[in-house]
């Protein structure tokens, strides 16, 4: 997978590209885990190029949205396709995270 | 009736080879984006199972893999020789509905599987798992 990096303000923007799995969870989680860890509390993931979503890729938001909710952080999640989000709602994971259509939606949120 | 057999050994890249033979089989056959999707996750999560968990040797062993179209339904049949597993047995997650804090982290895999297939069936023949999944495919109205 491909991870674009932008920053609004103090919000930080991650654009996924391509398959979230058990291959490719490794490569957010070592961008996104030391974000948080630096204390960045304002993230958006940007879900509009994103083709694929397996548990493992589930199981690295938990962990994220985790860490967070430690730092009184916030994670937003916008652009999500239909076949995504019928995964998150079986997963239970549409209470757990804000989802917002679009990714001025997400900024707006965090503002 | 349409059938594919593909062979693959116990190692997670061969997830990308079979995914890619499925989509080859589905667009083929003209299978909604929507089926290939929910196809190729319940793929990944139980070819994923098997080779994480199935196996207590360094051997490499053959995982079968069939797929049967019919005009209603597509059935998966996974065959290996691994230790007995029987995905009804699992119980499903307990924890959809708490909280952040209270979630523990993974247990999905076979929970989804279990939810976007119709019809699970597993036996235990001659030290193989053989476990059938049924998806029904919607009727064209």
């Amino acid at each position: 997978m491909e991870i674009k990096q932008d920053k609004h303000g103090d919000v930080a923007v991650l654009n996924l590209i391509g398959r979230l799995d058990a291959n490719t969870s490794g490569e957010l989680e070592s961008v996104l885990i030391p974000m948080i860890g630096e204390g960045k509390k304002k993230i958006v993931l940007d879900f509009s190029a994103l083709e694929y979503i397996s548990s493992a890729g589930l199981r690295l938001l938990l962990l994220a949205a985790k860490k967070l909710r430690n730092n009184k952080g916030n994670i937003i999640l916008c652009s999500m396709k239909d076949f995504i989000k019928k995964i998150f709602e079986i997963s239970g994971f549409t209470p757990i995270f804000k989802i917002v259509d679009t990714k001025e939606a997400a900024l707006k949120e965090l503002e | 009736m349409k059938s594919l057999i593909v062979h693959i050994n116990n190692s997670l890249p061969e997830i990308a080879r079979v995914t890619k033979k499925f989509e080859i089989f589905a667009e083929d056959n003209s299978l909604s984006r929507r089926i290939i999707y929910d196809i190729s996750l319940c793929l990944d999560e139980l070819i994923t199972n098997i080779v994480s968990y199935g196996f207590d040797d360094d051997a490499e062993h053959i995982i079968e893999i069939q797929f049967h179209l019919k005009e209603n339904e597509i059935k998966l049949v996974f065959i290996d020789d691994g230790i007995e597993f029987d995905p009804e047995q699992k119980e499903d997650p307990f924890y959809l509905k708490h909280s952040v804090e209270e979630r523990p982290i993974g247990g999905l895999g076979i929970y989804l599987v279990k939810k976007l297939m119709d019809i699970i069936e597993y036996q235990r023949v001659e030290d193989k798992n053989i476990l059938t999944l049924t998806k029904f495919l919607k009727k064209p109205n």
